[in-house]
């Protein structure tokens, strides 16, 4: 008996069940189920206004602030229940760090836009400085930014803001990095860069990452999940590792919806 | 036939346009038409009194035929304290108020805090003078006599400023609540760091012009000071002291004044447009610029 309970092959992180959201009376998400294996990419994909969004906002729980937001069935992550009541949001948001489709520093100078979160956390103050140049460095912007960290963090290009985001969330040192649309409001070259980054952060971390490009998706990711609207409401309609959604999809939406990243 | 008039007379936008300028420009002219009359009515005081007599001289003995005496020095002690103390006491109140507001409590509590600081804006001064005069005045006088006095001033003077620098706060910290809110959630950051180290900060230029507004409509406040200041020309000793703005000192000598005396009450108007016109360029300035930020 005791060998079944050691970890099996595939060790997921996120297990998600019969979950279903609702904006008011307007369904978003229903009975959405999929599993996240630990230090792998995991990409959502779909049409627009099918739930992806959503569904990456009930992994933080930042549907909490929505007012009229209902979401009900079962997130686990890591054993804990994520939409108990109980759920210690400030320990579940640090574990789970998230990167926006547009980049959001704070309106205060690059340091203080590192240190803030840092500070709120209870890091210490002696290893904080560390933290931010270490953090800096893993997105490349150490040397771009390392004279200039007491200017506004609004003052950067599109892609150096969105770099040092990441950096804000990595800072933090979450198990589960949640990336929505992370490049794509980018050029093309910045966005590049930072698809660069999120695919080496495998090694230390899990990534889930809504995407529309379904070549990158292919290129950087190792499981697909097909989000799909259907009776109103958005639902994974296929997922698995991204040679078989790709190569060999079960479902008809899927295989149509790939059909255009094939050959 | 006059084809080109008739077309502009008889397209409804561009009659609308037309009035639409014409009205403005009539209300522009009117505040310029105001604001001459006023130098040129202050004209006489400045050329042969000057500025230098308003503060060297001793005495606010304007009406003296032997040797009368234009010292301003309390008036002006006045409105600027009664204007500081004001502002300071009503900031905070103010900033918390409006942070409230769009942070604390539930929407529709917020509506309903909304129409209240809008309400509380748009009561007359007198009213607030009245109030002051009945409530404020009695509980200082039972505590330091006479009442009327320069924290009667600023008591009531405070309150009258809260819903204007409010106001002017929670536009300013409306502009982006909801996306700081959920870039500082998704970092831990609870409603505390998101109110008092990014929201509060970055809208402190639209603070900052809301203060300015405020002061302006406290330099400029005749009613509830001229009834609860007590109007005594003094520059005041402590707190307990009645005093005597400027623009009591204009609402209270206007009926009786003649000549030398009238004019010097319109050079102190002419100070008031210039120190309240500069508070409100100055806080558009600030409000503008963070707006922009
Ligand atoms: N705050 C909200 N209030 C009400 N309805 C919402 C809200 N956010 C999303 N929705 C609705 O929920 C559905 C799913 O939206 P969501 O943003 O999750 O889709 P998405 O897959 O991320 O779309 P996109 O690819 O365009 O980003 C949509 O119908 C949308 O209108
Ligand atoms: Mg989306």
């Amino acid at each position: 008996m005791t060998n079944r309970e050691q970890p099996a092959a595939t060790d997921n992180v996120l297990t998600i069940d019969g979950l279903n959201v609702s904006y008011g009376k307007v369904p978003a998400l229903r009975d959405v189920r999929l599993t996240v294996p630990r230090h792998q990419i995991t990409a959502v994909v779909g049409p627009s206004g099918c739930g992806k969004s959503t569904f990456l906002s009930v992994l933080n729980r930042l549907t909490d602030l929505v007012p009229d937001c209902r979401v009900s069935g079962r997130v686990e992550f890591d054993g804990i229940d994520v939409l108990s009541r109980g759920c210690d949001l400030f320990a579940l948001r640090r574990r789970v760090g998230m990167v926006f489709q547009k980049p959001n520093p704070f309106a205060l100078s690059i340091r203080r836009n590192m240190e803030l979160p840092l500070r709120e956390h209870r890091v210490p103050a002696t290893e904080i400085d560390g933290i931010i140049e270490c953090s800096l460095r893993d997105v490349g912007l150490w040397d771009e930014v390392k004279d200039r960290l007491d200017k506004s963090a609004l003052k950067l290009s599109g892609g150096q803001q969105q770099r040092l985001c990441l950096a804000r969330a990595l800072s933090l040192d979450p198990e589960v990095l949640l990336c929505d649309e992370p490049c794509s409001a980018l050029d093309p070259l910045s966005g590049e860069i930072v698809e660069d980054l999120i695919s080496r952060l495998r090694e230390r971390i899990t990534v889930v990452i809504v995407t529309h490009n379904l070549a990158q998706a292919r290129r950087l990711t190792d499981n697909v999940a097909v989000f799909w609207q259907q009776n109103g409401a958005g639902t994974v309609v296929e997922a698995g590792s991204v040679d078989d959604v790709f190569e060999n999809p079960q479902s008809e939406i899927a295989s149509a919806y790939v059909a255009g990243s094939r050959g | 036939m006059k084809p080109s008039r008739s077309n502009s007379w008889s397209d409804p936008d561009r009659r609308l346009e037309l009035a639409l300028r014409a009205a403005a420009s009539v209300s522009g002219c009117v505040v310029l038409l105001i604001v001459l009359f006023v130098l040129w009515q202050a004209l006489p005081a400045l050329r042969d009194i000057g500025l230098p007599r308003f503060v060297a001289d001793a005495d606010w003995r304007p009406t003296s035929d032997t040797q009368p005496q234009f010292g301003m020095l309390p008036m002006l002690a006045g409105s600027g304290l009664v204007t500081l103390g004001a502002v300071l006491l009503a900031t905070p109140l103010a900033v918390f108020s409006a942070v409230l507001v769009e942070f604390y409590v539930p929407r529709s509590v917020a509506w309903l805090l909304r129409r209240l600081l809008e309400l509380l804006n748009g009561v007359p001064s007198v009213v607030f003078g009245f109030w002051g005069l009945v409530v404020v005045v009695p509980l200082i006088n039972a505590w330091q006599p006479p009442g009327q006095s320069l924290l009667a001033g600023v008591l009531v003077l405070s309150l009258m400023l809260i819903p204007t620098i409010a106001l002017s706060a929670a536009v300013a910290l409306r502009d982006d609540a909801g996306d700081l809110a959920r870039s500082a959630a998704a970092l831990g950051l609870d409603r505390g760091a998101v109110v008092w180290s990014l929201a509060v900060p970055r809208a402190s230029r639209g603070i900052g012009g809301g203060v300015l507004l405020g002061a302006a409509r406290a330099v400029g406040e005749t009613m509830a000071v001229v009834i609860v200041c007590g109007n005594i020309v003094q520059v005041p000793a402590s707190l307990f002291d009645p005093v005597r703005t400027i623009t009591a000192n204009i609402a209270m000598e206007m009926s009786y004044a003649t000549a030398g005396h009238r004019s010097v009450l319109f050079a102190t108007g002419l100070l008031l447009i210039l120190v309240t016109g500069f508070l409100v360029a100055a806080s558009r300035l600030l409000s503008r610029r963070g707006a922009r930020a």
